[in-house]
């Protein structure tokens, strides 16, 4: 036979395709174009790009005004919507038959801790990052400042829940609620530090300064109902000289939220979308095209008017009692439709455009700022801390004034007040003129213990448990050492 | 006419050759006698099966000794003295037939090929094997029953025809790859089998054209699989292409040409109707009335019938065939072209194809088995399927009005509400893709030391493709526009190499016979894309300019590029033993060790062993006298297998960028990146156990033969996201090996074939059930959401006990007939008389998340085929059911609205419209009460498909003889022709997405029927 001809080159083929094969280590996996944490956590670019993640999360969402609206409007004297897949969402809170899996309460129970991880991951891997020490320091800030505002909204919505302050974690780990003092507690320290920390001003608009961490201290102690405190931390914010109250000389009030004003001296805080549709922080503010009423011939660029339709409580408009109020401008009562129709708005059907149409608007989005924190608020925060402190006084009606003129309605007298009570209502009245369409009534209600009551008037099988929202129930099965809020059970 | 080795068709065996080389001498010397005589009866003898003429038949006069052979063109010409004779056609391998000549003097005869069960060689992996000592479990399929479907991938012309094998086109898109499951569901990740083209292991096969495949096997069992490890858990789909045969010259041209179209179209509201309809809506929910004068509308325009075209297919193939001793050649060129039956989504591929094999010696051979393919297709809107897809878009669409207006503008759809003009969709997209792909291997078989045999193969997979996406810049409707063109290139290369080196012993002592194969393999994946995108690209909307579909053309600024690449390699040693003791007792055992870089270092290898027993009764002794029963196996096997389709980045963090924030007066977008997701380092392949016991007979002379098979497959470690906490506050859900899937049935695959004189047919039935079963999830998971519908959330549910991606949700009781009605029956919230009124499952008086229950499967309890082949002289005729019984399908198009006004199906014309006047249907809304997830959505997946009908005839005259055309066929047939199903959307055949969003019909690109016209010629 020729076998043993054949034998030799067949081993010498075999091990040439041997010795090729293994001349490199096939097992070696090769990532090239991710990120892995050998590669990041590196330089001063990643610190930021860590506190970037940590505020795209706090606040950029495009649905925001949307969701908040539904917590803190709907359930209030001040606004519904109508129609629309959302209606499914919106209705049961507006009707208090809301079930512990809405997907809403879901989703931003793990919007804010996730921004909190984000945060927190800022505070575990910056400190080790080589870079200038000034800014380290200043970053750090801005991180805990994120991390105590998600708190601030968390403890809003939900009471005192578990306080995560690291990102290190496990899949085991089912951490339990903190405790209501032990909540507040870190909540107003971490304020109070990182006010001392961050700076009066930041060159980026936009960024947590200061003047930012004191007013959600103020509106923590005023929510809290810490009144002395409140009314002192609006003060030193006063003392600042930040801050001053739009007031134009022609022109309406109203104008403040019109994209041009983006950068007002009133905001202190405001969630910042970019111009012209930019496809970045959640594309934009969908606000709009849910207040636009059905066939609105837009101003600009047309805009997509959806389904859904937020509308404004007719019972809620009575409050405005002076016709020349400028804020009366933020609402549609009548409106040119597409055919050329004027169509008048009826019963619950006016709108609120409080954030104008923007000539840069597109799509479904335009480029308002929504303020989450304004100086009008920290005025009457202090007026009326100082009302439930001493009962009227000439320092609250002034401050109230500012407001009242700014506005352009008649200003107030301390003797028009016989006593707190009276002044009170007064200043509930005067925010929700002034902050209708901002996301506060429910807190405010709540804070002046009308929340329950006046949704019980409204024919709303409102409890009083229903001051706090639900722990999703998807999250209690997830972590069973979590407690839900009691009447939910 | 007589020449050497010119014009034979190929005929495989050796002794068939050299036999058909001394028929042809026999017949020189047999004419010399035969020209003394009177008549002349003449013919062609060809294969019943694959129609190919035989060489060398024998051919008598009965009770003589004078007779003639066939010559290579299975012609023959016989000189009888008298035409009452009988001839005797007898050949090796087919069963004797005698025809009387009664008077005829052409006579074509088709012979039966003889089946001996368990003769048949099957390609299994890393070998061959005769049937009869398979221990695993494996469907084969001939060519003949495959090529003659329309369809540019092979999967889909395996419809209906194997056991255990149930292929699904997930959309009738050209260029679309089915989806294949191969005895159930086994994963809740992709479960999807892995193809073997020639030894070369491949997760998409989209480059093969169906006629250059000889053979196609489907390994099911663990004993077949088992020789795969970690990539064998989804059952695995061997293929071979066609190779020349030595002495067998023959070129081939094969084509066809057919026209497509849509017969069931969805019944949608014509214009009047749906202003009515419309209408109605608004004022349900408060509103004023959308249209003014419903009276004046009348039919409207049809914009499903404006979107479908009947449109063609055609293919062609040129191929050559042959060889020497020293060299065989198989050489075929393909053209394939399908236009879509939706505008813009047409697809064409070019194939090569060269299976050349030297032999340098008796013991050593090499060889290439080379694919080259180029295709080329459209898709008609970005967002394919679903949604975002234009099916849907037609769908919703506005009868009211038509595509353009009086100007020749594209008319505004959001007048009433609208939200696409699909006429603009089709006309502003340009979404063009091309790809070019080299698929095959060379390899070298080395004979030695009489036993043994290596082998080693290099085997590529490389494939360079583009896709070019414009978008200029237009205005249609708010919601349908782009602020400024805009143009994405990506070139994407893809390159997997494989080396195997097999090392093979194989001996008989005695009464025992042992085969023994261990092997190396070493595979490596690297993939790698680069592109862009620019804005402001010039050129006209509705026609670009192509010269300026560069990324030059576009500006700099706003310009975004990417490029991104992967690597990851395998390593593996495998082995198996084949023993049998008298052709009696079998006994194999595989085992595969599996090294993955897709792993943490510590999961990094795997082991991968199966066994597997038979016994072939009827080779005993004490079966000798049974008549009647030819063949019997009782075999059965056990192993364990492994799926590594997982995501691969599981087991390693990775870093999520553009979280990006808006900073700064110029409102700039400053990047942000973190880590949004815990990784596990404990990641690994996910494990099948699989058992199976199977029977095979054959009766009657191998009339009847039949396999049954009851399979047992049970995976575990199968990759799920657990949950943890949200308030942890990564976004994404750690991965864990935690859940566990059985899925068990049976499997059954009969045959008859029987022949007269000049009159044969063959029937066959496969079928399968399968019980498909989540049995942990694991990781304290109690279910998986999935099956995302935009107004009804989550519509399927993966609980243990119940089927992967079950629908999940109320029951619709009746509907509210009045307010009285709704004062006294549990309500789901504010219902109204008209709406519908849900089931109160748990009976509490309310309707709550706890009335929600498991509504159907979308995995079929059952499915089968039938094949059906008769032939009648030069007629034949084949006819294919394919069927599917058991399954849900969740009709989610009709459930998906109120995000404008869209277009209604008729059915809402039954809608409740006052007291008595619907029980079933509810008062016209779009959103709220009646879009929930609820059963009326669910229709059963029932169906039974009339999948292939053809009629042939052969042409044999002496003409073509003379043009040296050995055969000659022609065609008329028609796929998908008739549909019987419950389902009233465009195809029951609904696959696609994950296996938790299953059996979902959002807007599924319409399967078409087809007829075609084809030709099929031998030289």
């Amino acid at each position: 036979m020729k076998t043993i001809k054949i034998e030799t080159p067949a081993i010498i083929i075999a091990m040439i395709l041997l010795s090729l094969s293994a001349c490199k280590d096939p097992l070696q996996e090769e990532t090239f174009s991710t990120l892995g944490p050998t590669n990041f956590y590196n330089s001063a670019e990643d610190a930021e790009a860590l506190l970037n993640s940590a505020y795209t999360q706090s606040q950029g969402w495009r649905d925001l005004a949307r969701d908040y609206l539904t917590f803190g409007e709907f359930t209030t004297d001040i606004a519904i919507e109508r129609q629309g897949a959302i209606n499914a969402n919106t209705q049961p809170i507006e009707d208090f038959n809301f079930q512990t899996s809405h997907p809403w309460l879901d989703f931003w129970w793990e919007r804010y801790y996730s921004a909190i991880y984000r945060a927190n991951t800022v505070l575990d891997k910056v400190p080790d990052i080589d870079m200038n020490p000034d800014r380290k320091e200043q970053i750090l800030a801005e991180a805990r400042f994120l991390r105590a505002f998600n708190y601030f909204y968390l403890y809003d919505l939900w009471g005192a829940t578990p306080l995560i302050t690291s990102s290190e974690t496990s899949i085991e780990d089912r951490p339990t609620r903190a405790s209501d003092e032990e909540f507040v507690a870190f909540v107003e320290n971490e304020l109070r530090e990182v006010s001392e920390i961050l700076p009066a001003n930041q060159d980026q608009y936009g960024r947590a300064t200061s003047g930012a961490a004191l007013a959600f201290l103020t509106k923590f102690y005023l929510n809290n109902k810490k009144w002395q405190e409140a009314a002192s931390v609006a003060q030193e914010i006063i003392n600042s000289n930040e801050y001053s109250i739009y007031d134009p000389e022609s022109g309406s009030r109203n104008d403040l939220f019109a994209p041009d004003n983006q950068y007002n001296d009133e905001f202190i805080y405001v969630i910042h979308y970019a111009d012209g549709g930019a496809v970045q922080n959640g594309d934009g503010n969908t606000y709009l095209s849910h207040a636009a009423p059905p066939g609105y011939a837009w101003t600009y660029t047309p805009m997509i008017n959806f389904a859904a339709q937020f509308k404004i409580r007719s019972e809620f408009l009575e409050l405005f009692n002076d016709p020349n109020d400028e804020r009366l401008d933020a609402f549609v009562f009548e409106y040119e439709n597409l055919s050329g129709d004027i169509v008048q708005l009826g019963e619950d059907d006016v709108r609120s455009f409080k954030y104008p149409e923007d000539p840069n608007g597109t799509s479904s989005v335009t480029s308002s700022d929504m303020p989450l924190l304004r100086y009008a608020d920290i005025l009457l925060s202090r007026a009326e801390a100082l009302n439930e402190l001493n009962g009227p006084s000439q320092e609250s009606i002034d401050l109230i004034n500012v407001i009242r003129e700014a506005a352009g309605v008649d200003p107030i007298e301390l003797g028009d007040f016989t006593g707190t009570q009276e002044l009170r209502d007064f200043i509930l009245d005067e925010r929700g003129r002034e902050f209708h369409t901002e996301f506060l009534r429910r807190q405010d209600l709540i804070r002046h213990g009308k929340f329950i009551e006046m949704a019980q008037d409204r024919g709303k099988p409102a409890q009083d448990y229903h001051v706090l929202f639900p722990i999703p129930q998807a999250e209690i099965d997830r972590n069973p050492e979590l407690e839900q809020n009691p009447g939910y059970n | 006419m007589k020449s050497d080795n010119q014009n034979g068709p190929s005929v495989s065996i050796a002794l068939i050759v050299s036999i058909a080389v001394a028929g042809f001498i026999f017949e020189g010397l047999m004419q010399k006698v035969a020209a003394q005589n009177q008549s002349k009866v003449s013919g062609v003898v060809t294969d019943r099966q694959n129609k190919e003429p035989l060489p060398g038949v024998n051919i008598r006069l009965k009770g003589t000794e004078k007779g003639t052979t066939t010559n290579e063109n299975g012609a023959y010409q016989l000189t009888v003295e008298s035409l009452q004779d009988t001839l005797v056609f007898s050949f090796v391998g087919y069963e004797t037939t005698t025809i009387p000549i009664n008077g005829q003097l052409n006579i074509d005869v088709r012979l039966e090929p003889q089946t001996i069960s368990g003769e048949d060689i099957v390609v299994i992996g890393y070998g061959t094997q005769r049937k009869s000592d398979l221990t695993g479990s494996v469907s084969s399929i001939k060519p003949e029953q495959i090529t003659d479907i329309p369809t540019q991938s092979l999967q889909d012309a395996l419809q209906g025809k194997m056991a255990g094998v149930q292929v699904t086109s997930q959309s009738g898109r050209p260029g679309s790859q089915p989806v294949v499951r191969i005895r159930g569901v086994g994963t809740l990740n992709n479960a999807s089998p892995l193809y073997v083209v020639d030894g070369m292991l491949l997760d998409d096969i989209s480059f093969l054209d169906t006629r250059d495949v000889a053979s196609v096997e489907v390994l099911k069992d663990a004993s077949a699989t088992a020789i795969y490890g970690s990539r064998g858990a989804n059952g695995v789909v061997v293929i071979t292409t066609k190779k020349g045969s030595a002495n067998q010259s023959q070129v081939t041209i094969r084509s066809y040409y057919g026209t497509q179209r849509v017969h069931n179209k969805i019944d949608m509201a014509n214009a009047q109707e749906f202003v009515t309809l419309a209408n109605e809506a608004a004022e349900n929910r408060g509103a004023t009335p959308v249209f003014d004068n419903p009276d004046q509308y009348g039919e409207g325009f049809d914009w499903q019938n404006w979107l479908l075209r009947d449109s063609p297919i055609q293919s062609h193939q040129v191929a050559a065939s042959g060889g020497t001793e020293k060299m065989t050649y198989n050489v075929s060129a393909n053209f394939l072209q399908q236009n879509g039956v939706v505008r813009k989504s047409d697809f064409q591929r070019t194939t090569l194809r060269v299976n050349n094999e030297y032999f340098v010696s008796d013991h050593v051979n090499f060889g290439h088995n080379i694919n080259f393919a180029y295709e080329d297709y459209q898709l008609e809107s970005q967002g394919g399927d679903g949604v975002t897809g234009l099916i849907m878009f037609t769908l919703q669409a506005d009868p009211t009005l038509q595509p353009r207006n009086e100007d020749g503008e594209f008319t505004d759809v959001s007048v009433n509400g609208g939200r696409i003009n699909p006429a603009a969709a089709v006309a502003y997209n340009h979404n063009d893709n091309y790809e070019f792909r080299t698929t095959g291997n060379v390899y070298v078989n080395i004979d030695f030391l009489e036993n043994f045999n290596f082998r080693s193969s290099f085997g590529l997979n490389w494939s360079r493709n583009k896709t070019r996406v414009f978008q200029p810049e237009y205005f249609v409707t708010p919601i349908q526009n782009t602020q400024q063109s805009s143009l994405t290139v990506t070139n994407g290369g893809a390159t997997n190499w494989l080396n195997e080196n097999t090392l093979n012993f194989q001996t008989d002592i005695g009464d025992h016979s042992v085969d023994l194969l261990g092997g190396i393999t070493f595979q490596e994946f690297i993939s790698e894309n680069l592109g862009g995108t620019r804005l402001n690209v010039p050129g006209s909307p509705a026609n670009p300019l192509k010269d300026l579909l560069y990324l030059n053309s576009g500006e700099t600024e706003g310009q975004t590029n990417f490029n991104g690449s992967t690597t990851w390699g395998m390593l593996s040693q495998l082995f198996r033993a084949n023993y049998s003791y008298r052709d009696r007792y079998l006994l194999t055992a595989t085992f595969r060790r599996d090294g993955s870089s897709r792993f943490a270092r510590r999961n990094r290898w795997g082991n991968f062993p199966s066994v597997a027993l038979g016994w072939v009764i009827s080779n005993e002794s004490f079966m000798e006298n049974i008549s009647g029963i030819n063949y019997l196996k009782l075999r059965t096997s056990w192993g364990k297998i492994g799926n590594d389709k997982i995501d691969t980045d599981a087991a390693t963090p990775t870093v999520t960028s553009n979280l990006n924030y808006v900073l700064g007066p110029n409102q700039d977008i400053h990047s942000g990146a973190t880590i949004t997701e815990l990784a596990n380092p404990n990641v690994k392949w996910e494990e099948t156990e699989q058992f199976d016991v199977g029977l095979e007979i054959g009766l009657l002379d191998d009339r009847f033969n039949a396999e049954v098979d009851w399979y047992r497959r049970k995976t575990d470690d199968i990759l799920v996201r657990v949950p943890i906490p949200n308030l942890v506050g990564v976004t994404t859900e750690p991965v864990v090996n935690a859940a566990s899937v059985l899925n068990s049935g049976f499997e059954f695959s009969l045959n008859w074939q029987d022949s007269g004189t000049d009159f044969n047919y063959e029937i066959g039935l496969n079928a399968t059930s399968v019980d498909n079963e989540v049995r942990s999830l694991g990781g304290g998971r109690e279910e998986i959401l999935g099956g995302g519908v935009r107004n009804l959330g989550s519509t399927t549910r993966t609980v243990v006990g119940q089927e992967i991606g079950a629908f999940y949700g109320w029951k619709q009781e009746g509907i509210f007939q009045n307010q009285d009605e709704i004062d006294n029956s549990p309500i789901r919230g504010n219902e109204e008389p008209g709406d519908i009124k849900i089931a109160d499952i748990n009976g509490d008086g309310e309707i709550t998340d706890g009335d929600q229950t498991f509504l159907g499967s979308p995995i079929p309890d059952f499915y089968f085929g039938i094949n059906l082949f008769a032939a009648y002289r030069n007629f034949d005729f084949s006819m294919d059911l394919d069927s599917q019984i058991g399954n849900q399908i969740l009709y989610a198009s009709t459930a998906e609205r109120g995000f404008g006004l869209f277009n209604f199906e008729r059915f809402y014309l039954d809608r409740w419209t006052g007291e008595g006047t619907s029980d079933s249907e509810p008062r016209v809304t779009e959103s709220g009460h009646n879009f929930e997830v609820l059963d009326r959505f669910l229709y059963d997946g029932d169906f039974v498909r009339l999948r292939n009908l053809q009629f042939g005839y052969t042409i044999s005259t002496d003409l073509l003889s003379r043009l040296s055309i050995s055969r000659f066929r022609v065609y008329v047939g028609a796929t998908n022709p008739l549909t019987f199903t419950r389902y009233p959307g465009y195809t029951p055949q609904i696959g696609g997405g994950s296996v938790i969003a299953n059996g979902i019909d959002n807007g599924t690109y319409p399967v078409a029927s087809s007829y075609t016209i084809g030709v099929e010629l031998d030289f």
